[in-house]
Order: C-alpha cells, then sequence, then structure tokens
C-alpha cells in the first residue's frame, strides 16, 4: 500500500499566559491509500490538535510547531506541510482539494446566513474556477443525492437552521467532497448526534470512502465507533501516540496499559456483563511536565522508577503493530 | 435484586410546554412527555433510554418537582410515608424533596463555581434547616462516601477535574438520605476512563445504602450495564418496558430493535452495511397526532398504525410494548456471543 | 475509590493558593494580569481622588475671576532664570499689549516681574466634604498676578481651577447616574427575567420603546421641564434622574438575560431540586453569578453617562451656571473662534476624552478577567 500522509516526531506546543502546554510530542503515524485511520483519544490527548496540524489551521501562535514533519504522498509528491505558510496558495490548495474535513458541530461549520447549496458551491467553484454554473449545481446535487439527502434541489436553497443535526452533517459531507479529497479528517463527526443518527452517518462515511477511493482519519473518543470504523487505530494519550496497530490487532490483543484499561474500563453492549475495571485518577492537567511515561500516574502496570524517569521508546512488532512503553523495551 | 414494594408510581405523566414565538402568534404545545407511566421498585435501577429530545429528561426533571406536571399523578411510597407529589402541600413538598434526588449531567454547570465544595454538598440540609454540628458531620460521611477527602472541602469547583465534580454532584445529591435517585445521564459528560469510577460508585453506594434509581441515558451500553428494567422512550412516550434482558434480547417494539442495531459494537468490525438503519428522523412533537409516533421511520409499518392510539400492552412476564403489529413480527435483539475479551 | 492518590499528593503552595481561591480573588489576579486596565484602574482613582481633594488642589475657586486677565494662555512656569539660576518654581508677571494688526489684546511675560509659587498657602476659603473648612491650598501665589495652568476664560476665571471643580459633578453623576439606572435595570431586568411570560414580555417591550425615543430631543423635553430657579445641587439630582431614566434598558436586559441563563444552569436547578426558596436561590445563586458581568456592563455604562452629561450640558441643558461640569466648560469653546484664539478652552474636552476611554480600558480588562472559565 502507498502511504499518502506521513508524520514524523511531530510536537507542537502551545504558549499561553498560564503556563506552556506540550499538546504534542513526537507525534509518528502514516496513513496508508484508501484506508481508515481511527485515531482515539480522551480530552487533552491531542487528536484535535494532530488534525488541524494537518490541515494547517491551527493557529499560531499561540501554538507552535516545535519539530516534526508532516509530508504528504511522500512517494509522490512528497509535499512538505509544515513548511508551507498556512495561508499560501499551496497550502489552500491542499486544503479542500486534498485533504478535507468535517466537523463535530456541523452548525457552526455552515454560515447561517447563506443557504447550505451556495456554501457547497462556494466551496466547488473557489477550487475548480474552470466549472461552468451548470456543472456546479449538478456536481452539488449530485453530492447531495449521494449523502443521502432526499430532494437535493429542493435542499438546495435551504439554510442550516432549517435542519437537523444529522442532515447538516450529511452536508457538511458533501461539501467535504466537492473536490474528491483524497483525504477525509472526520472530528468527532456522531459525538452531537444520536445513536440511531450517528449509525446512518457511520454507514454513510464507509460507503463515500469506498466511492471516492479517500482515505479517512476518524477521531473519536468512543473505543466502539473506532472499533467499527477503523482499519487501523492509532491510541493517544495526552500528546503521544502510545499504541498503533491494526484494528483486530489493537482490539484483540492490546500492548499498552493505557489501550488494556480503557478496554478494561468502558461497558461494552455486546459482551457478556461483567463489572467495570476503571482506570483510577483522572488525567492530568495540560500544563503538567512528563519526563518519563504520561501515564505513569494511572498506570497498574508500571514498573517504576523507569517509567517515571525515561521516555519510553516505540516498539515496533512484525505486524506493524507499535507501542511506547517500558514493558515492550 | 429489589424486593417487590413499589417506592414511585407515575401515572399517565404529561408535561406540555407552551411555545409562542410572538407577542401576538398563538401558543403552540411541546408534547415533551406525552402520558408516561410505570412503577419503580425499592432497590432498582430503572433505566429510561431514548434519543435526545424524546423526553427522557424533562420525565426525570419532572419527578424531582423542577417543572410543574401539566396532568398525571407522581405517588411516592416509601412505608413510612405517602406523597401525592400533585397535590402535596408545602410540607409534604420538602419531605418528597428530601426523598427524591436528581443528579446532572453536566459536571461543569451544576456546580455553582462561587461556592466552595463544604457549602455546595450542605445546601441541601442549610436549606432544610440542620443543626451546625450535624452539617459538618454529614459533609465529612458524605464527602467520603464518593470517594474525595476532607481537605477538598474548602476548594472551588474549578480546582477540579470532571470526575471529582461529578463526585461533588453526587454527594450533593446523597447527603440529604434520599431514597430515589435520578441519575439525569450522569456520566455521559465524562471521559471514557473516568466513566467506569462513577458508574461503579453509583453501584457501591447502591449496593449500600439501596437506593432506588432511575437512569437516564442515551447510551445502551451503560444503561445495559447498571440497569434491572429498562423504559425505552420515544417521542415524549415509553414504546416498550421490562427487565433488561428481555428489552434487549428480545425487543418487542421495532424502535427497539433499531437502537440496538445502531448501537457501536466493538467486536462488530467490518460487519458493516449489514445493519437495519433506522432512517428519518424523530417527529415534531407540537404536532398532535392519534397514531404511533414512530410510523414514518418504522421499517414495519402497516397503515393502520397510523390510525390506531398508541397503547402499552402486555406481552409476558410484564414486558410490555406499544407496537400493535408486535404478534405480527419478527423483532432481533442483541445476540451476545459467550466471547470473554 | 483514591483517585487522588498520585496527582494531588504534594500540593505546593501556589496550587494550594489556585485550590482555595475564591471567584473573586481570581478575578482580582486575572484583573491584575491586565496591564492597560490595571493602569487605566490607577489613572481612574487618581482622577477621583483629584475631583475629591478638588477645593484643596487648585489655587482658586470655580467663581473667582480675574478681570483683567480675561483669556490668558496657559502660564508658562519656571524653574530657570539666566541671573539667579535654579530656584523654585516661580512665573513672570503678564503684561496685557494691543496688537496691532488684529486689535486683540495679547498677553507677554513681563520679564521684570518674578513671582514665587508658594506651596501649602492660604487662599480662598472653602469647606472639605462640608465639614473641614480650611484655606490652605496645594499651591498659590498670593500676589496680584495668577496663575493659569490651563490658560483663563472669557470673563478671567482659572480653567484648571475649573476643570477640577467641574470633574466632582461630571466624575460623580456617571457613578450616581448608573447606580440609579442600575437599581431600575437590576430590578425591572430581573423580574422580567425570573418571572418570563407575559411581564417579560411586557417589560421588554416597555424597554423597546425606551430606546426607540430619540435621546437629544427627550433630553431637551426633560430639561425644559426643569424650573430654572432651581439650585444648582437640585438641577444636578434632576439631570441624574433623567439621564438614568433614559439609560436603565440596556443595563436590565444584560440582567434579564444573565438571569434567564442563570436560571437554566444545572447549579440552580440543583438548589431547587434540593427545596431552596426563590429568595435563597437568587441570593445565593443568581445575584453572585451574574454580579461580575454587572460590573463590568456597570464599568462600560458609565462612560456614556458621562458624555451623556457633558453634551446636555454643552447644549445648556444640564448643569446650569454657577455649577461648574465639562459640559458647561466647553460651552464657553462652542465657536470657531474661541477654537482658534483660545485652544486651551478645549482642554476639559481632553479630560473628557482620557477619563471616557480610562472607563473603557478597566471595562475591558474587567471582563476578561470576570470568566476565569471562558
Amino acid at each position: 500500500m502507498q502511504r499518502i500522509l506521513e508524520v514524523k516526531d511531530l510536537s507542537i506546543n502551545f504558549y499561553l499566559r498560564e503556563g506552556v502546554v506540550h499538546a504534542l510530542t513526537d507525534v509518528n503515524f502514516e496513513v496508508f491509500e484508501n484506508e481508515t485511520l481511527g485515531v482515539i483519544g480522551e480530552s487533552g490527548s491531542g487528536k484535535s490538535v494532530t488534525v488541524q496540524s494537518i490541515l494547517g489551521i491551527l493557529s499560531q501562535p499561540p501554538a507552535k510547531i516545535v519539530s516534526g514533519s508532516i509530508r504528504f504522498e511522500p512517494e509522490s509528491r512528497n509535499l512538505e506541510l509544515n513548511l508551507l505558510p498556512t495561508y499560501g496558495d499551496t497550502y489552500r490548495n491542499v486544503r479542500w482539494n486534498d485533504i478535507s474535513m468535517i466537523f463535530q458541530e456541523p452548525m457552526s461549520s455552515f454560515s447561517p446566513l447563506h443557504s447550505i447549496g451556495d456554501q457547497i458551491s462556494e466551496a466547488l467553484t473557489l477550487h475548480r474556477p474552470e466549472l461552468s454554473e451548470t456543472d456546479v449545481l449538478s456536481v452539488c446535487l449530485g453530492l447531495l443525492e449521494k449523502v443521502g439527502i432526499p430532494s437535493p434541489a429542493m435542499f438546495f436553497k435551504r439554510y442550516p437552521h432549517e435542519f437537523s443535526g444529522g442532515m447538516r452533517q450529511r452536508a457538511m459531507i458533501a461539501m467535504a467532497l466537492v473536490c474528491n479529497p483524497k483525504i477525509l479528517i472526520a472530528d468527532e463527526p456522531t459525538t452531537a448526534l444520536d445513536v440511531t443518527i450517528e449509525a446512518q452517518i457511520l454507514e454513510l462515511l464507509e460507503s463515500i470512502k469506498s466511492e471516492f477511493n479517500m482515505s479517512m482519519i476518524y477521531i473519536s473518543h468512543d473505543l466502539a465507533v473506532i472499533g467499527e470504523i477503523s482499519d487501523r487505530i492509532l491510541v493517544m494519550y495526552l500528546g503521544r501516540v502510545v499504541e498503533s496497530g491494526v484494528a483486530d490487532e489493537v482490539i484483540d490483543n492490546p500492548l499498552h496499559p493505557y489501550t488494556r484499561a480503557l478496554l478494561k474500563s468502558i461497558p461494552k453492549i455486546d459482551q457478556p456483563i461483567e463489572s467495570l475495571d476503571p482506570i483510577e485518577g483522572s488525567i492530568p492537567s495540560p500544563f503538567e511536565v512528563h519526563t518519563g511515561c504520561p501515564f505513569y500516574s494511572r498506570c497498574t502496570e508500571r514498573l517504576g522508577e523507569i517509567c517515571l524517569r525515561q521516555k519510553p521508546a516505540h516498539k515496533t512488532y512484525n505486524n506493524g503493530h507499535k507501542v511506547s512503553c517500558h514493558l515492550h523495551a | 435484586m429489589h424486593d417487590e414494594k413499589v417506592i414511585l408510581q407515575v401515572n399517565d405523566l404529561k408535561k406540555y410546554f407552551s411555545l409562542r414565538t410572538g407577542f401576538f402568534s398563538e401558543t403552540r404545545y411541546i408534547r415533551a412527555v406525552d402520558g408516561v407511566s410505570f412503577e419503580l421498585y425499592k432497590g432498582e435501577t430503572l433505566g429510561i433510554i431514548g434519543e435526545s429530545g424524546c423526553g427522557k429528561s424533562t420525565l426525570g426533571r419532572s419527578l424531582v418537582n423542577l417543572y410543574n406536571i401539566t396532568s398525571g399523578s407522581v405517588l411516592y411510597n416509601d412505608g413510612d410515608q405517602k406523597i401525592n407529589l400533585i397535590n402535596a402541600n408545602d410540607r409534604e413538598k420538602k419531605n418528597y424533596t428530601k426523598s427524591v434526588q436528581i443528579i446532572f449531567q453536566d459536571p461543569f454547570s451544576s456546580l455553582n463555581p462561587r461556592i466552595n465544595v463544604f457549602e455546595t454538598v450542605a445546601e441541601p440540609l442549610i436549606i432544610h434547616r440542620y443543626p451546625k454540628e450535624e452539617i459538618e458531620q454529614k459533609v465529612s460521611e458524605v464527602i467520603a462516601q464518593v470517594g474525595l477527602r476532607d481537605e477538598h472541602l474548602r476548594r472551588y469547583p474549578h480546582s477540579f477535574s470532571g470526575g471529582q465534580r461529578q463526585r461533588i454532584g453526587i454527594a450533593r445529591s446523597l447527603i440529604i438520605s434520599p431514597k430515589v435517585i435520578i441519575c439525569d445521564e450522569a456520566v455521559s459528560a465524562l471521559d471514557v476512563s473516568v466513566q467506569a469510577q462513577i458508574i461503579n460508585l453509583l453501584k457501591e453506594l447502591q449496593a449500600r445504602y439501596h437506593y432506588s434509581y432511575i437512569f437516564i441515558s442515551h447510551d445502551m451500553s451503560v444503561i445495559r450495564h447498571i440497569c434491572d428494567r429498562i423504559a425505552v422512550m420515544y417521542a415524549g412516550r415509553i414504546v416498550e418496558f421490562g427487565t433488561k434482558e428481555e428489552v434487549l434480547n428480545s425487543p418487542k417494539h421495532p424502535y427497539t430493535e433499531a437502537l440496538l442495531d445502531a448501537v457501536p459494537k466493538i467486536s462488530n468490525r467490518k460487519s458493516k452495511g449489514k445493519r437495519k438503519i433506522l432512517s428519518g428522523e424523530p417527529p415534531d412533537l407540537s404536532r398532535e397526532r392519534i397514531g404511533c409516533n414512530m410510523f414514518e421511520r418504522c421499517g414495519y409499518r402497516i397503515d393502520a398504525c397510523q390510525a390506531t392510539p398508541m397503547k402499552l400492552s402486555d406481552v409476558g412476564s410484564h414486558h410490555l410494548t406499544a407496537c400493535m403489529r408486535t404478534k405480527e413480527i419478527q423483532l432481533n435483539g442483541l445476540s451476545i456471543e459467550a466471547k470473554q475479551p | 475509590m483514591g483517585s487522588f492518590s498520585n496527582s494531588s499528593s504534594v500540593i505546593n503552595e501556589e496550587d494550594k493558593n489556585f485550590y482555595y481561591a475564591t471567584q473573586w480573588s481570581l478575578i482580582r489576579s486575572r484583573f491584575r494580569q491586565h496591564r492597560l486596565a490595571s493602569i487605566s484602574l490607577i489613572f481612574l482613582g487618581l482622577l477621583y481622588l483629584f475631583a475629591i481633594f478638588s477645593d484643596f488642589l487648585v489655587p482658586y475657586s470655580s467663581t473667582q475671576r480675574f478681570s483683567k486677565y480675561n483669556f490668558s494662555a496657559p502660564t508658562s512656569i519656571y524653574i530657570y532664570d539666566s541671573e539667579a539660576g535654579f530656584s523654585s518654581p516661580f512665573v513672570y508677571g503678564q503684561k496685557k499689549i494691543l496688537d496691532k494688526k488684529t486689535f486683540s489684546w495679547k498677553y507677554e511675560p513681563d520679564l521684570t516681574k518674578k513671582v514665587y509659587i508658594q506651596f501649602f498657602t492660604e487662599g480662598e476659603e472653602y469647606s472639605l466634604f462640608g465639614i473641614f473648612k480650611s484655606n490652605i491650598h496645594l499651591f498659590g501665589i498670593d500676589e496680584e498676578t495668577p496663575v493659569f495652568l490651563f490658560g483663563s476664560d472669557r470673563l478671567g476665571r482659572d480653567v484648571f481651577s475649573r476643570t477640577i471643580h467641574g470633574s466632582q459633578i461630571s466624575l460623580s453623576i456617571g457613578l450616581v447616574g448608573v447606580s440609579l439606572s442600575f437599581l431600575i435595570g437590576i430590578l425591572l431586568g430581573g423580574v422580567s427575567g425570573y418571572y418570563g411570560g407575559y411581564i417579560d414580555d411586557l417589560i421588554q417591550r416597555f424597554i423597546d420603546f425606551m430606546i426607540s425615543l430619540p435621546t437629544i430631543p427627550l433630553w431637551m423635553a426633560f430639561s425644559a421641564v426643569l424650573p430654572r430657579d432651581w439650585s444648582s445641587l437640585k438641577t444636578y439630582f434632576a439631570i441624574t434622574i433623567i439621564l438614568s431614566i433614559i439609560s436603565w434598558g440596556p443595563l436590565a436586559r444584560v440582567t434579564r438575560g444573565k438571569i434567564l441563563a442563570l436560571r437554566e444552569e444545572d447549579y440552580t436547578l440543583a438548589a431547587r431540586a434540593a427545596g431552596a426558596s426563590t429568595p435563597r436561590i437568587i441570593v445565593k445563586h443568581l445575584l453572585p453569578g451574574f454580579s461580575s458581568h454587572l460590573i463590568v456592563s456597570i464599568t462600560l455604562s458609565i462612560p456614556g453617562m458621562i458624555l451623556a452629561e457633558t453634551a446636555l450640558s454643552f447644549l445648556g441643558l444640564g448643569i446650569q451656571p454657577p455649577a461648574v461640569s465639562w459640559g458647561t466648560l466647553l460651552q464657553d469653546s462652542q465657536d470657531l473662534m474661541a477654537i482658534t484664539n483660545q485652544p486651551w478652552l478645549l482642554i476639559p474636552a481632553i479630560f473628557v476624552i482620557g477619563t471616557v476611554l480610562l472607563f473603557n480600558f478597566v471595562g475591558d480588562g474587567l471582563r476578561d478577567a470576570a470568566d476565569p472559565y471562558s
């Protein structure tokens, strides 16, 4: 499989009045063509910062990329996104043409002042100025139909507030697809939705992904959703990738104590009821500096001094299952 | 798990909200809760599941007297006292308040940022004019029960994480020794790694003090984990009601089936596209309707569904369903493989 | 359930202060970090101090006339003299000469007449706060030669003294007026927000009506009603009341909005679920909840009040002479002649602009500080 995106040793700090937040520390991962990479993490894990830095939509300052690189299509075009000026033309073309994104709250991603159709066609005309007006219209209507919006022509002239969350999310997906992107980033797209609607959207994402030959980065805090949709999974904790690998591997044979604990702590609908094993304590404050493993304070399998003092190295098993923990040194 | 004593009896409870869009426009009603009846047994956990806007939170808040009920009745009976919430006098209302408490969803908005933990937790006692020494003693007891320490009492909410704040909220609900606790999405806003702590805490407290819980949630996995009986709500009404095993393993209402099917399952990897997805969206609650409220979305509908009034009927072993076609259709529940994680 | 076993076993002093900090101390510390606002607050404090001790600070009363020195430019103060070298501050006397080209009077320093400025000198008698009688002024010259730091006006009155005296009315009318409109606003806004329904509709439409009234004609109508023979104190209060009657609307709106939001906060619901009475909820949860926001909106509406008084008085509708405010002072600079020939008459305007800016900076800082969780 061809790699389409490669993130290497990415570290991002936020310089705030209250102090420095190490939002990302040495984040490494890649996305292959036509795969879904699920990124799981709780609040403060840095999952949203990661995708924002890929799209170049981080507010800098306060954020600053301290080190590392983000390469798009490393084998062919090899665009180093982190070196491009975020407001430049090249980046603007990458955004939406090559990488597009859908957000958690579709209401705030649409302007309330323009009809949904206008906003979708604007996205298209901006990136494909050569298209004629009728072409634009037909492409948009086709997309709206594809994302399962009943009677797209009527929908086209309506405003965002006239629709339910599910419908808006569908429209958002249509808008993200206008330029046939190679990567679709979905940042908790179903968190604000009800389960039945969530199932609709997951199904939709799955089908358009194969239809458009895209790769997808799917971010969520919900392990079950991630488990369902991903080919590979990236587990993040406090700005670090603690484990990554093929979905079946990570879920059936988790290597990092955090992943293990997470799996044991969530109630699962499809397994016999047993008592939950919660992860003790709470997520440390983002301002805290960790010299060793960030999960040290809550880890039940910690080894002692070494975990507290020394940063665990990445260990790769031959099936591509990576883990960063002293247990696997 | 529970003895057969009914502690809370809810009959045909309705809560309508009037909706005025302007000074001169006519008043419309949102039928948030439209005729809900159930009984809560002593010591049990009754789960109420439904999607946003189905009226489950309105129901919970009506039960703690935060809303004036439009019609129906709520009877509380713990053996020592019987209170009818609807025509209770002030003294009875106070006693009802002491017996039925609520835990809120959002650990951030449920604590007043200007009041320290001690005052927050002690507030119900202060309101009910307990003597000072007793307040101090009780606060320190209850704060230990929820896993916090005395030294936390003088701190302000901003210095706590979400999970700790939820513990404080729980302490506030417990301090007045209620018998019934309504958990309104009590774990939904918490980080996944913290959810289990709170679920376990609630279970431990129940085992020790025999609270009766009404656990309101949109999360089927959490409901399945904590509840004895489950009521499924849709568009202001209960559409299915029964023991956990009955409802989850052999659902009798198409909505329950769809809900179970829609829940993301961790072992469901790569089995996509096989689901019965419920299309469409919940109905407009301001419109009066005669028939089934899920008519437009239901895959099993026939014309008669639209005309026949909704009614819960028993299909055996206290398993109630509002679907009139329940005998004619075959619905799938959870099929849990005997696989151990 | 030892959920704190790791993270908080060692609490350092700084954390402890943060943990135990009340809402107000958090606001204070955030405000202090806002440099512009803190500095502005200090300057505002100084302005108010000046206003309070104006009688002591300035050499003359607001009505003292030096008929020989009308339209005198600001007096220069010297500390160096080619003959005597450095000395304590002094001024030169002034000679009045007729400019032959323009046929207007001009003043020139009379280098032969050197008068030293005296500090803590005796001057006209005044009473501080109406109680302490004194005649000591910070500085003054007890001779024929007057000192006009900001020049003098048409009648030969010291603009500096009058500006500082005028700040008493101008600065206090903001505070008094805002607290009055605050009272009306908080009451009606509170009722409107807490009870909702038809009462809410009624009050809101009334506010709409009040806001839609054109202000200047309304002011004129009100001031026309004021009897001319009222004492300046009476007029002052009447003007204040007029201003606050017109300006309570927005404050009531803020109060209502905030109450509506706080009423639905889970912690308010929790208190209600625990059986708290309405007064308890208002006092314990609602009032503290929006007091910080109210302080912000009050701070931001004081400048409006000051400007309104200035405008009224400038138009001759507000404070009536002999009482002085910045507005009445600016009345003297209404014509182009004054601005070209006596630009110092505009100095009170600098005070108005400065004060308004200071209040806005402070309000900005307060707004940022008021919500530590936003």
